[in-house]
């Protein structure tokens, strides 16, 4: 039996076996090995926008390479990555290169790596990599892993005998490549193939919760493709594998459902965006917070948070950081906005209605540009 | 004094009509501000087990800081990969291709050796030491050659050019701020343009008196031309510019004979390899 078939038997068998695992957790093959499951990024609600699209940071990288059997010392040198990314070296190509930077800077797309992409045209930031999901050079929202993405088109690449091998080889970056090869990864390669074979276009995964429901999460962020991605990440710069996404959250319903129908795994991103955290959440907690304009707020679509929030099942009266979380904001924009609102919004044990905070920000556009942190126009005062 | 090249043109004509004979050393322009000759590359014989070793990353850090350089304020690895990948708000693959090709030049030493095709045959190339390279048709020329990435790489650092927007529009206005701020990199640019604009023919080599003798390196190897390259590789990458040459050795006289006789500045690097081999 070769290879390919023996693979494929494989997937089969899993697929078959899927609906007999996974209650409140992935299913085979998508939760990878058990060994490793625990290292992988955990889920966090929607409406936990600090933890959204945040990154693991350099101690937790460096802590889960050990744990991967990676040692920092044998990943690519500067000048080994320079020039393996540079499409330099014996055997050298630009144009795998190329793109395996463009799966690089998809892979770690945090609060940390805001991507940019043309949005009906304005430049507009990204941020989707707890979602599992991007944005391609066409606007289309997508898997991490739909079969046009670098990430995925990247695979060919990275196989044994495939160029990254070939090139390592000849560029006397053999001690990487072993590296590289770890338990864990050879591990959890298996895994992702099956994964991948398994998940159609849309390349979504369900995760099952306890009450017989279940939340998709884009393929990248199930256990052994995020391990993976993570080695080979950290082959190549360790500080770039501190940018990978440290924890997931579901993708909104709508979303999914719209991905998962669509014929290619593509949906209009333009016509999406409201669905995710609003870009000044980003900005604010952002390193590198994106310089260029972005479509601004406007009211309706805190109304839409808010009754989001409300049909999630949301209580009506929430405490001042979960409704900075819901709305996207700051706290401290928040509480400047609320300083205009009449009385009975915020009730006597400190708390916030929404209802309440929905209507009062509908009703002028000046309170929701306090949420936005702008200044409001002041009337010169007659001489 | 807003420099232009006009300014820069009157500086050179200037520093040809006043140049006095010297017996030690680079003369003006070419040995740049005194301030700062004292940290760039000593030449060595090509005997030497020097030859083409890097600075190293301690003094390169050393170096940064006696320029005005914070290693904070360099390039993260996140912005590096964009910026050589062409992405980022305003990437370029043209530009990019041309800066990448120059920084690879600038720190080829003996632990960067590079890739290129001489007749067919991939062959690593080192001559960092000798401010040589060799281009894609397997051309040997000065760095600063007319059609070299690294002359062509000018441009794209100057003020409003590829690599001060990309910084800009890229979250790392501070980078390039303090790249400007610095004083040795402006007083590199100022006697390395001059430099540039005066040197013989298209050669782009400099001449170095030593009492009676003298010797010819490429210009990328003098000192404000150095500062300036070793400032820029600083800023994208520190751990890149520790591999820039420690150290300058004479092009042996059959080369440079060759290069400042050809038209172009450029000989066949397959008819001269073996001055130049280790």
């Amino acid at each position: 039996m070769n290879k390919i078939t023996f693979t494929l038997s494989l997937a089969l068998a899993f697929a078959g076996n899927t609906a007999l695992f996974g209650q409140g957790y992935f299913a085979e093959p998508y939760c990878g090995s058990k060994i490793y499951e625990r290292y992988a990024p955990t889920r966090v609600e929607s409406t936990d926008t600090r933890k959204i699209n945040q990154s693991i940071g350099q101690a937790k990288a460096d802590e889960l390479a050990h744990a991967f059997g990676m040692k920092k010392d044998k990943c690519f040198t500067p000048i080994q990555f320079f020039t393996f990314m540079t499409g330099g070296g014996y055997g050298g190509n630009l144009t795998n290169a190329l793109m395996i930077a463009d799966a690089t800077l998809i892979l770690t797309n945090t609060k940390q790596n805001p991507i940019v992409r043309n949005i009906n045209g304005n430049a507009t930031t990204i941020v989707l990599g707890s979602y599992g999901l991007t944005v391609n050079e066409e606007g289309l929202l997508e898997s991490c892993a739909q079969k046009t993405s670098p990430c995925r088109t990247v695979n060919e690449l990275l196989t044994p005998g495939g160029w990254m091998e070939t090139w390592c080889k000849a560029n006397g970056a053999t001690k990487s490549l072993e590296n590289l090869y770890s338990l864990a990864y050879r591990t959890e390669a298996v895994y992702s193939i099956l994964s991948q074979n398994n998940s159609g276009e849309a390349q979504l995964v369900s995760y099952n919760l306890t009450n017989s429901s279940s939340v998709k999460v884009g393929m990248s962020m199930i256990p052994p493709l995020w391990i993976v991605n993570f080695c080979l990440i950290y082959t190549l710069n360790p500080e770039l594998a501190a940018l990978m996404p440290a924890y997931w959250t579901a993708i909104p319903q709508q979303v999914a459902t719209d991905i998962s129908n669509s014929s290619e795994g593509q949906v209009n991103y333009s016509y999406y965006q409201q669905y995710f955290p609003a870009q000044s959440a980003i900005d604010e907690e952002s390193s590198t917070p994106s310089v260029l304009p972005i479509t601004p707020m406007v009211g309706s679509d805190y109304s839409s948070k808010i009754q989001n929030a409300l049909a999630q099942g949301s209580a009506n009266t929430r405490s001042a950081s979960d409704i900075a979380s819901i709305l996207g904001v700051s706290k401290s924009n928040l509480s400047k906005a609320l300083k205009l609102a009449p009385a009975g919004i915020k009730l006597s044990n400190g708390k916030i209605s929404l209802s309440k905070l929905n209507k009062f920000l509908s009703k002028n556009s000046k309170n929701t540009s306090l949420l936005e942190g702008k200044p409001t126009k002041k009337r010169n005062k007659k001489q | 004094m807003k420099i232009t090249q006009h300014s820069l043109a009157f500086l050179a004509i200037l520093f040809a009509l006043t140049a006095t004979s010297y017996s030690q050393g680079f003369s003006e322009p070419y040995c740049g501000e005194k301030e700062w000759e004292k940290y760039t590359p000593t030449p060595i014989d090509a005997s030497s087990p020097k030859l083409h070793e890097g600075i190293g990353r301690e003094r390169a850090d050393k170096l940064a800081k006696i320029f005005g350089i914070e290693k904070r304020k360099c390039l993260s690895s996140m912005k590096f990969l964009q910026l050589i990948s062409g992405s980022g708000v305003g990437g370029n693959m043209t530009e990019t291709l041309i800066l990448n090709q120059a920084t690879n030049w600038f720190i080829n030493s003996k632990d960067n050796p590079i890739i290129c095709n001489i007749d067919g045959v991939p062959t690593p190339i080192v001559l960092g030491s000798y401010g040589l390279m060799v281009n894609e048709d397997g051309k040997l020329q000065s760095l600063a050659q007319d059609s070299s990435p690294c002359r062509k790489a000018n441009e794209l650092l100057a003020p409003g050019g590829y690599l001060p927007t990309w910084f800009k529009a890229n979250g790392a206005e501070d980078s390039m701020i303090m790249f400007w701020a610095s004083k040795a990199l402006r007083d590199g640019v100022i006697y390395g343009s001059i430099s540039q604009i005066i040197a013989e023919k298209n050669a782009e080599l400099v001449e170095y008196k030593s009492g009676a003798a003298s010797a010819y390196v490429g210009m990328s190897m003098i000192p404000p031309i150095w500062i300036v390259n070793f400032i820029a590789v600083y800023v994208l990458d520190p751990d890149l510019a520790a591999l820039m040459p420690a150290y300058w050795t004479p092009i042996p006289t059959p080369v440079k004979e060759a290069l400042m006789a050809s038209p172009t500045g450029q000989v066949n690097y397959s008819d001269f390899k073996q001055y130049l081999e280790q």
